[in-house]
């Protein structure tokens, strides 16, 4: 019997507890009135200690939610002190700090991103009590908060709706959507000084013009048109509202242009096409070298001793060049296709026009400078050696009489020796230097399918 | 004559030691004591107690362009104090304020004003650095009138010229009023709540004119609120803060799938000044389906593990280091992407390409509350052999099968 009273006891506490930290602030400040409360402040001994003067405590409310608590600190300092969530606040929040009010108190605390609670003050109502200590006053705040977030989903939404209903308004006055609508343009922000592969970004917007004569434009243009008001389908380049850059991939403009092309969402027989020639003459640097010595590690297990490690061997590639005729200008361009055998991948597609430089890196990495000479070990450890260069072909085809590629198939050098611990040690020999890889020239009928 | 030589070399000493304990040198030790800064200043203030000191009354008849001069009682040290703000010496504009502790014309430290903090914003703040140390360093701020707050720092000296910056801890030591009715009211709670609203002021003030200066580089200019990508991090890391020198040039709006990518969000003003106690979470958004590293740590221990939440940064522009989706370079990857990915994985087809919205939200308090930048990169599934598939897929190193792993365990 005394077990089950015992029992019941607790039950009522916990239900108790439980069903209070479930209450909104809303709820509890029923409880509160404005007035001048008694202030506790936490010491360097992280006791709570009385200020000697009452802090002035103004409620604000707007119908049964509470808008506002206005704290005057020593009756001097307006710190206002804005509910969290309007329609169930779990705290007021002025700055970093946050309060909330339990039982016969308010609790004036800072949060971290741990979901802790760490008290400041402890402001008591007029006729209120408080005795706790430091660690359960955290403790029971931040149980209060956690429970009450998780009773917020409600008006959470609710604000979340608020704020969708105020961007839906903003975005009906902006958007095409049963507007009449004479045409779309598309407008650039900027002329491309170049149009090539890893040129500049081409920033371009859009102008809708209606049948009243009035202009509506993206943000980018100095308007507020929704982007989603349209479908993109771009040819040459990404996909992306605002900005695009070139395709690296030579096959995505077959006809040396890229194309800016955009539907209207509301209004689906609207379309606008801007098209932009390719100028092919931004020099690229293709690297597909051998890993460095001390990079060994990421690429197979290795055993770490005094010794640097070995490096990578460059790549082997086959590059194939064919000269053709820009389909826009009439002017000649080289289609470039590299292909990298030792990873079994075509790696690039490009064009480029004749006096545009390609350089082609397969070098070998560099061998790892090796550690000096330990007491274990007097003797310096030996460099790493380089890698060899990788064995390109370059297949050209007739067509391709000039061109300005460059291909490096240097071996990489060797990594130092280590200096010696003792003058009577040896210092580590220099690691070998890669060879250099081959490149070999044919010409012969390319053909390139891009 | 070697009673003369030893006589002529303690005169010498006593005379060097003597010399280096010049005005500048007993300022300090002093006005340490004074300002209990330091453990010997500390251990010394009860000695030299009731020695010094005295009335500075005659202060108060003196009168000066900020209103500042005048005998002060201090909190702590409960003895009174003279301080003078003078405004020209030597037919120079000086803005010091000096500090007594003894009667005299001579006062035990002089401090320098910020006077640009004056200028703009009201603010009466005095310093001086006794030592290049963060104990060296003295502060004053007028918080009301006839009430200074004696102040120090947590930063040691990078310019003897200038004060430490407004984003550094200022800590309240005493309290001095002209009126000791004014330090019942002005205890040093209260005091250091109006140095932080002082120097929170200065903070926005400062933050405005980061913002003019970043609106001078056209990365910031033209992606405020966006996020950018590129092919890894190395392109988007600066050296100084506020000066982001990255090229657009190598920004990318298309890339593989599976592929390196970097990125960086530019924010319109630092998230302690947007959403105070926010800190920052990351949604990705691909083929419809969303991932939330916040949900995700909440979701599970794994994820809770591998996604630490993303604490720093709350006062700058944009993040000082740029996160990644995937970084093949050193096997580095967003547990969230990768998620999205696993989540993803059927519908996924060789020669598609997908939008990936990426989207850095204020979080709090277990939602996200607004999107502080935004972007979208397009990945493309390639068909080669050993391309997105095999970054993808591979039994062993294929990222979804990485987290596939990670999480059978």
């Amino acid at each position: 019997m005394k077990f089950l009273i015992n029992y019941l006891i607790i039950f009522t506490c916990f239900g108790i507890v439980f069903g209070y930290a479930q209450e909104s602030q809303n709820n509890i400040l029923k409880n509160f009135e404005s007035g001048n409360y008694t202030v506790y402040k936490l010491n360097d001994k992280e006791k709570f200690e009385k200020v000697k003067k009452t802090w002035p405590v103004n409620i604000a409310k707007t119908g049964d939610n509470v808008s506002q608590v206005l704290v005057k600190r020593s009756g001097i300092l307006d710190e206002p002190f804005t509910p969290d969530v309007p329609g169930y606040p779990a705290y007021f929040a002025y700055k970093t700090f946050r309060l909330s009010f339990l039982k016969d108190y308010a609790v004036y605390y800072e949060w971290n991103g741990k979901q802790q609670a760490t008290t400041k003050y402890i402001l008591v109502k007029p006729s209120g009590s408080f005795g706790s200590n430091w660690e359960t006053t955290n403790k029971n705040v931040a149980a209060y908060a956690t429970a009450t977030f998780k009773n917020q989903t409600g008006a959470r939404a609710n604000v979340k709706e608020a704020k969708a209903e105020i961007a839906e308004v903003e975005r009906k006055v902006n958007s095409l959507e049963g507007k009449a609508v004479a045409k779309i343009e598309i407008q650039l922000v900027s002329k491309p000084a170049k149009v090539a592969h890893f040129s500049e970004a081409i920033n371009y917007g859009v102008v809708a013009s209606l049948k009243d004569g009035s202009q509506l434009k993206t943000s980018n243009l100095g308007g507020k048109i929704p982007w989603e008001d349209f479908k993109l389908n771009n040819e040459g380049c990404s996909n992306t509202r605002e900005t695009v850059r070139v395709d690296e991939d030579a096959s995505k403009f077959p006809n040396d242009e890229i194309v800016l092309r955009l539907s209207s969402v509301y209004h689906p027989s609207l379309k606008a096409e801007k098209k932009i020639v390719t100028t092919n003459d931004v020099s690229i640097r293709v690297n597909r070298n051998g890993f460095w010595g001390h990079d060994r590690r990421k690429h197979m297990a290795i055993t770490q001793g005094l010794d640097g490690q070995h490096a990578g061997r460059g790549d082997n590639l086959t590059v194939k060049v064919k000269t053709v005729k820009h389909k826009q200008t009439e002017g000649s361009i080289n289609k470039i296709e590299i292909y990298n055998e030792t990873k079994g991948k075509t790696v690039a597609r490009y064009k480029l026009s004749l006096d545009t430089e390609l350089t082609i890196n397969a070098v070998g990495g560099q061998g790892m400078n090796a550690f000096d000479g330990s007491s274990g070990r007097p003797d310096g450890g030996h460099g790493g050696n380089g890698g060899a260069g990788g064995n390109v072909t370059f297949v050209k085809d007739p067509s391709a009489v000039k061109h300005n590629i460059k291909i490096n198939t240097d071996g990489g050098k060797g990594g130092k020796g280590g200096a010696p611990k003792y003058s009577s040690a040896s210092h580590g020999r220099t690691g070998s230097s890669g060879d250099n890889g081959t490149l070999k020239t044919e010409t012969k009928n390319v053909t390139l399918n891009f | 004559m070697k009673k003369q030589i030893l006589l002529t070399a303690a005169l010498s000493l006593f005379l060097i030691v003597g010399v280096s304990n010049t005005a500048e040198a007993q300022f300090g030790k002093n006005t340490k004591k004074a300002l209990g800064l330091g453990k010997k200043g500390k251990n010394k203030v009860k000695k030299v107690k009731g020695k010094k000191g005295g009335s500075f009354g005659e202060f108060n008849n003196e009168t000066d362009a900020l209103g500042i001069t005048g005998e002060y009682f201090g909190l702590v040290d409960t003895r009174a104090f003279g301080f003078r703000f003078v405004k020209e010496a030597e037919g120079k504009i000086v803005d010091e304020l000096h500090y007594f502790e003894k009667k005299g014309d001579e006062p035990q430290l002089k401090m320098d004003m910020k006077e640009s903090y004056h200028r703009k914003n009201q603010v009466k703040l005095f310093f001086k650095w006794m030592s290049a140390s963060a104990s060296g360093y003295v502060e004053v701020i007028e918080v009301a009138p006839g009430v200074l707050a004696q102040i120090k720092g947590d930063r040691s000296a990078n310019d003897y010229d200038t004060p430490i910056p407004v984003d550094a801890k200022r800590t309240v030591v005493d309290v001095m009023a002209k009126n000791k009715a004014d330090l019942d009211t002005w205890d040093i709670e209260t005091v250091q709540a109006k140095v932080d609203m002082i120097i929170g002021a200065l903070k926005g003030a400062a933050g405005d004119k980061a913002k003019k200066q970043l609106m001078k580089y056209d990365v910031y200019k033209n992606y405020k609120g966006k996020i950018a990508f590129t092919k890894g991090t190395n392109y988007l890391r600066n050296q100084k803060a506020n000066q982001p020198t990255e090229k657009e040039a190598n920004f990318i709006t298309k890339r593989e799938l599976g592929e390196t990518v970097a990125f960086k969000p530019y924010f319109d003003k630092p998230l302690e000044q947007s959403h105070p106690g926010a800190w920052f979470n990351i949604t990705y958004e691909m083929a419809s389906v969303k991932t939330d590293r916040e949900a995700l740590r909440k979701s599970s221990s794994v994820f809770a593990k591998n996604i630490p939440q993303i604490d720093d940064d709350q006062d700058k522009f944009y993040f000082w280091y740029p996160k990644v989706t995937i970084n093949t370079s050193n096997n580095v990857a967003d547990y969230a992407f990768l998620e999205l990915l696993r989540l993803i994985q059927d519908k996924l087809q060789a020669g598609q390409t997908y939008d990936l919205k990426v989207t850095v939200w204020a979080y709090k308090d277990g939602a996200n509350i607004d999107p502080v930048a935004t972007g979208t990169i397009q990945l493309e599934y390639t068909t080669d052999e050993n391309g997105t598939k095999k970054r993808l897929f591979e039994p062993v190193q294929g990222w979804v099968s990485k987290i596939e792993d990670v999480l059978d365990e």
